[in-house]
């Protein structure tokens, strides 16, 4: 071989081993004591307090920080944004690395960071939280008897957002009952709009989350209340797998999905197109329609829409139970038993949930909706849309989001993908839901 | 039994004798100096190679042997992770699609560039305005790229499909939406985003070409084509080889585009190699998995590597 050709070869020997060493080099990590950090600093001494967030967060961290800092003159509070990618990927790691910030967001997988140590008890501060909470949610962030996770506000996903005016453009009549009773009526709809040269409803086909919403809205229309729950807990090996995913209700809700695509209630292309690009196209009212969740409010008010939007219930299964708003208990907030400023952290997350910040910060700024019962949802001041969907889960109640309860990666990681697989022709529903029953099955051989 | 014998050396010709061979000894104690100099001199660089690619490719193989979530101490399988991935079809078809990609890619870009190489080298008019315009592409970020572009062929409010509607030919075409075309328009995109870099390598190699050949063959009645493919490209070959190899190493091992345009999808249409290590990593914490992908597209680039080269360097050998 001439030295030239060791030269080049060498390029090719070194590209090969960047492919596996940036692909892979994640390693076990460092092996930290892991009760380091558990003193809470002294008063006087200058701290800082790393807190994750979403981008969507600004006001409500606003008001937070503010008194947080105000009543701990000596606390800098440091404001981490991730992503919802981020959130579901990567942040595990972040969270059981030696560096981690002293109040995280808790991924779908938070319970293997709890057996693994690495997340901090919160069984202290719960004893003042845990009987102002709704009934179910405070056993939802338990693990092993102890509590982990803070459920910092409420919010509802899987809602069709609408523009008043196109509606009243294409002659489309609301239901009063805001539920759209049938997919035939939502073909109609869609129809209606098209008439009038726009798309009917805008989703994220590439966001990775809201095929998994609209399996949210439907299972529950598809199943029996106990099936329902065996759904939302059977990847806990705890728990008999009773409820399988290859089951004629399940098939249903995805078959329900894939009739929708169809018949062409998506916009064009959406299967290329992210969420913030169908947000986009929404906004320039080249949509009829959105599929949101009840955060959109704020995100409504921030882009200044010129038109009136107020929102709708997607129909169930066809021959179900009437669809009922999606619950989702917010994002958990798990404090790393890494963190230096456990105490103070918790201090933070008390001030979060306490019944003058779920109204100022929490739900005030059109984000989310109180988590705790103790707090006079009358008494709040939002915006007539957030007041109204406030009113419907009331009046009418909610389902529990079976993405938004069982781990991302058995649950949302999976079915998204492959319904969009679906979609596009590529897998079948029976398919898709053979991967789920495969997914949780697996989840249940491999996890605590 | 040790020797005890005194080694007869062996000596011949004219200046043979006792100081030719201390000339002989002080010599290879010189050349032995400069070898350990040698060494001393690039172990720090060998260090370095060690610990930043021997170590945490090691740790991949390593890793790839172990059944992980990304929390908690891996556990060990064997070799269970290659057996499950080299009899899973996805793994073959993704394989497949990421040949295809990188392999238009590289050829769509080293083609292009060569061209538009060739242009500027040529003296087109604007060549100084072109040379600046053609290499932009390649300093814009990856990511910025694939934000741009995914907004571009969006039906209706896209600008790739407004210009196709402004021809008549339609502004709602859904491109990264069907998976017969979403990889292909990847490739498209991509291109745009390489071959500027290319570009200006190639420039540089034919610019080194002494402007007398050229002269020559225009005094033997050369045409312009003919000079460059009788002159240009056989001078540039060596330039234009490690180009397109590059070219396609890149491709191959290319993530930031394709996630940010399509993250491997609508259905797995897209999604490459890199993709799915990330997937199996980030999405389905399944580390030992993608560490497994990882460590068999790492050796098979390292194979398309030295063959690619091979074939360049025989190409060499036979002018």
């Amino acid at each position: 071989m001439s030295t030239k050709f060791g030269k080049q070869s060498m390029i090719a020997v070194a590209a090969g081993t960047l492919f596996a060493l940036t692909a892979c080099s994640g390693g076990a990590g460092a092996d930290v004591d892991a009760t380091a950090g558990t003193e809470a600093p002294a008063e006087q001494e200058p701290v800082t307090l790393t807190v994750q967030q979403s981008a969507e967060w600004g006001d409500m961290m606003e008001i937070l920080v503010t008194r947080f800092e105000q009543e701990h003159p000596n606390v800098t509070v440091e404001l981490q944004t991730i992503t919802p990618e981020q959130k579901a990927t990567t942040n595990s790691q972040i969270i059981s690395s030696a560096n981690p910030p002293d109040i995280a967001q808790a991924s779908g997988d938070w319970r293997q960071l709890a057996a693994n140590g690495d997340l901090a008890s919160l069984d202290d501060i719960y004893e003042e939280i845990a009987p102002r909470l709704a009934e179910g949610t405070a056993e939802q962030l338990q693990f092993d008897g102890v509590f982990y996770g803070i459920p910092t506000g409420q919010a509802y996903d899987n809602i069709a957002f609408y523009n008043v005016d196109l509606f009243k453009q294409a002659g489309i009549e609301v239901p009063e009952d805001r539920r759209i009773a049938s997919s035939e009526d939502l073909y109609a709809m869609v129809d209606a709009l098209k008439g009038i040269g726009v798309e009917g409803l805008a989703v994220g086909g590439t966001g990775g989350y809201q095929f998994g919403w609209m399996v949210d809205g439907l299972l529950p229309t598809a199943t029996t209340e106990g099936e329902l729950q065996n759904y939302l807990g059977n990847y806990d090996p705890d728990v008999p797998f009773d409820a399988q995913f290859t089951d004629e209700g399940f098939i249903k809700a995805v078959e329900t999905i894939k009739a929708w695509g169809d018949k062409g209630v998506f916009q064009n292309g959406y299967l290329g197109s992210d969420t913030a690009t169908a947000s986009g196209l929404y906004y320039q009212q080249q949509a009829g329609m959105i599929l949101g969740g009840s955060w959109y409010v704020g995100q409504f008010l921030e882009n200044k829409l010129d038109f009136e939007t107020d929102f709708l219930l997607l129909p169930g299964v066809e021959g179900g139970s009437a669809a009922k708003l999606a619950l989702l208990t917010g994002t958990s907030m798990v404090i790393p038993s890494k963190s230096d400023s456990i105490e103070l952290a918790k201090e933070f997350v008390e001030l979060w949930m306490s019944d003058e910040m779920q109204v100022e910060a929490v739900a005030n700024t059109n984000f989310s909706f109180p988590n705790v019962t103790t707090v006079d949802l009358e008494s709040l001041s939002v915006e007539p849309l957030a007041a109204a969907l406030i009113e419907e889960g009331s009046a009418n109640g909610t389902y529990p989001t079976w993405t938004g309860v069982i781990p991302g990666a058995a649950g949302q990681q999976v079915i998204d993908p492959n319904i969009a697989a679906m979609l596009a022709g590529s897998m079948s529903a029976q398919e898709v839901t053979a991967k789920q029953q495969e997914a949780i099955a697996a989840y249940r051989e491999t996890n605590p | 039994m040790p020797r005890t014998e005194a080694v007869e050396i062996p000596v011949r010709g004219p200046s043979s004798g006792r100081g030719s061979i201390q000339a002989r000894g002080s010599r290879r104690t010189a050349k032995r100096r400069a070898y350990l100099l040698g060494a001393v001199t690039m172990l720090p660089a060998v260090l370095m190679i060690m610990a930043l690619f021997g170590l945490p490719s090691v740790q991949a193989v390593l890793l790839s042997l172990t059944s992980w979530g990304g929390v908690g101490a891996p556990r060990p399988v064997g070799l269970d992770n290659y057996r499950e991935i080299l009899s899973s079809p996805t793994f073959y078809s993704t394989v497949l699609r990421t040949l295809l990609y990188a392999v238009l890619t590289a050829g769509g870009i080293t083609v292009i560039a060569t061209f538009l190489a060739a242009a500027i080298s040529a003296g087109v008019a604007g060549a100084r305005f072109y040379r600046v315009i053609w290499f932009a592409p390649a300093v814009a970020p990856a990511a910025a790229v694939g934000v741009f572009w995914s907004t571009a062929f969006q039906p209706r409010i896209g600008t790739a499909n407004a210009m196709l509607g402004a021809i008549g030919l339609g502004d709602d075409h859904a491109w990264l939406a069907g998976t017969a075309t979403a990889l292909y328009v990847l490739v498209l995109i991509s291109v745009w985003a390489g071959v500027g870099f290319a570009f200006l390598l190639l420039l540089g190699g034919m610019e080194q070409i002494p402007v007398s050949v050229y002269e020559a063959a225009r005094i033997d009645g050369a045409s312009v084509l003919r000079q460059f493919f009788s002159i240009t490209l056989p001078l540039i070959r060596p330039v234009l080889a490690i180009t397109a190899t590059l070219q396609l190493i890149w491709a191959f091992n290319g993530f930031t585009l394709v996630w940010a345009l399509t993250k491997g999808g609508p259905a797995d249409s897209t999604t490459t190699l890199p993709v799915l290590v990330y997937k199996e990593g980030f999405q389905f914490f399944r580390f030992g998995e993608a560490s497994t992908v990882a460590v068999l597209a790492g050796a098979l680039l390292v194979l398309i590597g030295f063959v690619a080269m091979r074939m360049s360097q025989s190409q060499q050998a036979l002018r």
